[in-house]
C-alpha cells in the first residue's frame, strides 16, 4: 500500500481532512443547539450564557470600545439566531459565533481608523469611552498599539485558544500570515511592556 | 509577559459593562429567537427560497422608480425586542427631559429619575443647565434637580416654551394664542405676536434672536424677536405641526404629510413626502441637520433625508408621541404611547450594527401608583 503520509500530497490531504473534520462537540452543547433549533428559549439562553463572555471579550479586545463590542457581539448572536435552523448541530457553536464576531470587529476597527483620518477630533469626541469605563493598564495600552488584524490573531489565539490553522480559516488568510502576525504582535507587545517597565 | 500571562489577562481582566451588555443582549436575542420560532423550521426552509424569489421580483419590478427604492428599504427591517421592565442605563450619554400632564422628569444616563415638579410642558436650555417649564399660568426656569431659579405669572395659561440656542438669553413661550419672549434671567417679558398656533416656536441658531412660529392661519412667520421685524413668511400646503431649525441653518417644518425645508431667508428648498401609510405628528431633526425622523399614529418611525428614500427606523403599531435624538446623534428616542414603551433606535448612519433598546411600563416607573399618563419626550440634552 502506498502511503501518502509525509508526501506533499499527503500533507495537503491531511490538512484538507482537518479543515472538514468537525471538532468534537460536547454532547450537552449539541443537545442545546438541537433544542434551540426546536424552539427552546431555555436552550438558547444556555447557549448564550456559554458563549457570550468570550464573544463580547473578543470584540472588546479588538475594537477597544465597550459599546461597539456590545453591538458587534449582539449582532453576531442575532445573525446566529436567524441562521440557527440551518446550523449543523454536530459542529461546535463557538467557532461559528466567534468567527462572525471577530470579522465584524476587524471591520469595525478598520472603518473607525479610516474615519479618524478624515476627522480625528470628531471621531475622538464621539467615541471616547467614559473615564470610568476605561481599561488603562499596560497590556491594554500595548494591545491598542497593534493593528486590528494583529489584535484579532492575538485574541483568537490566546483568548479563544484557536490553532493557527483555525485562525487562518476564520480570517481567510494563509497560515503563514497568521504565524507572522502572531510573532510580530507578540514581539511588539513585549517591546512595549519592557519599555514601560524601563520607565519604572 | 509569557503566553500564560497573556491568556490570563485576556480572560480575567474586567471589561467595563460586560454583565449589563450581556443582559441587554440576551433580551434582544430571546425576542428574536421567539419570533423565529413562531414559524416552524420546515415551513421556513420551504418559504425562504420563495421569499428570495419574491424579493428579487419585487426589487426588479420596483427598481426603476424612486418609489421602488423606497419599497426596498421597507423590506425586512423589523425587530421587536422584548422590552426591559426597568428603565436602566440610557443607550447614549445626556439626559432626557419628559413631561406629562402630571409633571416633568429628568432621566439621567444611569436611568435615575428626577421629578422636576408639576409642569405640563418643558424644554432644555442650550447646555442643559436649566429647563424651562410651564404649569398653568406660570412659566418657570428650573435647575435639573428641581430648584426653581425664577418664574413669571401671566393672566392666561402658558405653554410650548423654547429656550434660545447659543448663549441662551431668551425664552419664547405661548400664552393662550399669543407669542411672548422673556430674557433668560426672567426679566423683560414682552409680547411678540398674536394669533399664533399651538406649535412650539423655533429659534434660529447663530447670531441674534430670530424666531419662527406658526400662525393660526397656517403660515410660518420668521421674525427678529428684538425689534419685531418680520424677516419672511411662508405658507405650506397644510398647517404646520412642528417647526425646528437645523444645525445647517434650515427651517424644517412638519406640515400635513410633508416635511418642508426653508433656507435662512425663507426660500423653499425641499419638500419630502411621507411614505404612503405613514401619519406623522412629531419630528426630530438630526443634530447634523442631514435627516429628520418623523412618527405619528401609523407607520412606525421613519427617517427622511434630502438625497435618499425614506428609511424605517422602527416598525411598531399604534401611536408615537415624542422623538428626540441623542446629543451625539447616534440614537433616537421615541415614545411609543400605544405600547407604553420608550424605544431607542440606533441611527442607521452610526457605526456598528443596528440596535433597538426598549423600556416598558414607563408610566408606572415614573409613578408606581399608576397616576401618570404616558410622558412625552421633550428633549435629550448635553452629554
Amino acid at each position: 500500500m502506498t502511503g501518502v503520509r509525509g508526501s506533499t500530497a499527503g500533507v495537503r490531504a491531511e490538512r484538507l481532512l482537518t479543515m472538514v473534520r468537525p471538532l468534537p462537540v460536547p454532547a450537552s452543547e449539541r443537545g442545546l443547539v438541537r433544542a434551540a433549533q426546536n424552539g427552546s428559549t431555555d436552550a438558547l439562553e444556555a447557549l448564550f450564557k456559554l458563549h457570550w463572555p468570550a464573544a463580547f471579550r473578543a470584540a472588546y479586545f479588538i475594537v477597544h470600545d465597550a459599546a461597539a463590542a456590545e453591538d458587534i457581539a449582539q449582532e453576531a448572536f442575532l445573525a446566529a439566531v436567524r441562521a440557527l435552523d440551518r446550523f449543523d448541530s454536530r459542529r461546535p457553536f463557538s467557532p461559528w459565533i466567534n468567527r462572525i464576531v471577530v470579522n465584524r470587529a476587524i471591520d469595525h476597527a478598520r472603518s473607525r481608523s479610516l474615519r479618524r483620518e478624515v476627522g480625528a477630533e470628531l471621531a475622538d469626541s464621539a467615541e471616547a469611552p467614559a473615564p470610568a469605563a476605561r481599561v488603562s493598564d499596560e497590556l491594554m495600552d500595548a494591545l491598542a498599539l497593534l493593528g486590528p488584524e494583529q489584535r484579532a490573531v492575538v485574541v483568537l489565539r490566546y483568548l479563544l485558544d484557536w490553532t493557527p490553522g483555525e485562525i487562518a480559516r476564520a480570517l481567510s488568510i494563509p497560515r503563514g500570515t497568521v504565524n507572522s502576525r502572531l510573532r510580530r504582535a507578540l514581539d511588539r507587545l513585549a517591546a512595549v511592556l519592557e519599555e514601560d517597565d524601563g520607565r519604572g | 509577559m509569557d503566553a500564560a500571562e497573556l491568556r490570563r489577562a485576556l480572560r480575567e481582566r474586567p471589561v467595563p459593562g460586560e454583565r449589563e451588555a450581556g443582559e441587554r443582549t440576551l433580551r434582544v436575542v430571546r425576542a428574536a429567537h421567539t419570533a423565529e420560532a413562531r414559524a416552524p423550521a420546515v415551513r421556513r426552509r420551504l418559504l425562504r427560497p420563495a421569499l428570495v424569489v419574491a424579493a428579487v421580483l419585487l426589487a426588479l419590478g420596483t427598481g426603476l422608480s424612486p418609489a421602488g427604492a423606497d419599497m426596498r428599504r421597507w423590506i425586512g427591517d423589523r425587530l421587536d425586542p422584548e422590552p426591559s421592565p426597568t428603565l436602566s442605563r440610557l443607550p447614549a450619554g445626556g439626559r432626557l427631559l419628559v413631561s406629562s400632564p402630571q409633571g416633568a422628569w429628568v432621566i439621567h444616563p444611569d436611568g435615575a429619575l428626577r421629578r422636576l415638579g408639576d409642569y405640563s410642558s418643558a424644554g432644555w436650555s442650550p447646555r442643559g443647565l436649566f429647563a424651562v417649564a410651564a404649569s398653568g399660568r406660570r412659566l418657570y426656569a428650573v435647575e435639573p434637580d428641581g430648584t426653581v431659579r425664577w418664574s413669571i405669572a401671566r393672566p392666561r395659561a402658558v405653554g410650548h416654551p423654547a429656550w434660545s440656542p447659543g448663549l441662551g438669553y431668551r425664552v419664547a413661550y405661548l400664552e393662550g394664542t399669543s407669542l411672548r419672549v422673556v430674557a433668560g434671567n426672567g426679566g423683560g417679558d414682552r409680547l411678540l405676536a398674536r394669533r399664533v398656533a399651538a406649535v412650539t416656536p423655533a429659534w434660529r441658531p447663530g447670531a441674534g434672536y430670530v424666531l419662527s412660529y406658526a400662525t393660526r392661519g397656517g403660515r410660518i412667520v420668521t421674525r427678529d424677536s428684538e425689534d419685531g421685524r418680520v424677516l419672511w413668511t411662508a405658507r405650506p400646503g397644510a398647517a404646520p405641526r412642528q417647526l425646528a431649525w437645523s444645525a445647517r441653518g434650515e427651517l424644517v417644518a412638519l406640515a400635513g404629510d410633508t416635511v418642508l425645508t426653508y433656507s435662512r431667508d425663507g426660500a423653499a428648498r425641499r419638500s419630502l413626502a411621507l411614505p404612503r401609510g405613514v401619519s406623522a405628528s412629531v419630528m426630530a431633526v438630526h443634530p447634523s441637520g442631514r435627516s429628520v425622523a418623523v412618527a405619528g399614529s401609523a407607520g412606525g418611525v421613519i427617517a427622511l433625508g434630502p438625497g435618499g428614500p425614506a428609511r424605517k427606523l422602527f416598525d411598531g403599531a399604534g401611536r408615537f408621541t415624542g422623538l428626540a435624538w441623542s446629543p451625539d446623534g447616534r440614537w433616537l428616542a421615541a415614545g411609543w404611547r400605544s405600547a407604553g414603551q420608550w424605544v431607542f433606535v440606533r441611527s442607521p448612519d452610526a457605526a456598528g450594527a443596528r440596535r433597538v433598546v426598549t423600556f416598558s411600563r414607563i408610566s408606572e416607573q415614573l409613578d408606581p401608583r399608576g397616576a401618570v399618563s404616558f410622558p412625552r419626550i421633550e428633549g435629550w440634552c448635553c452629554g
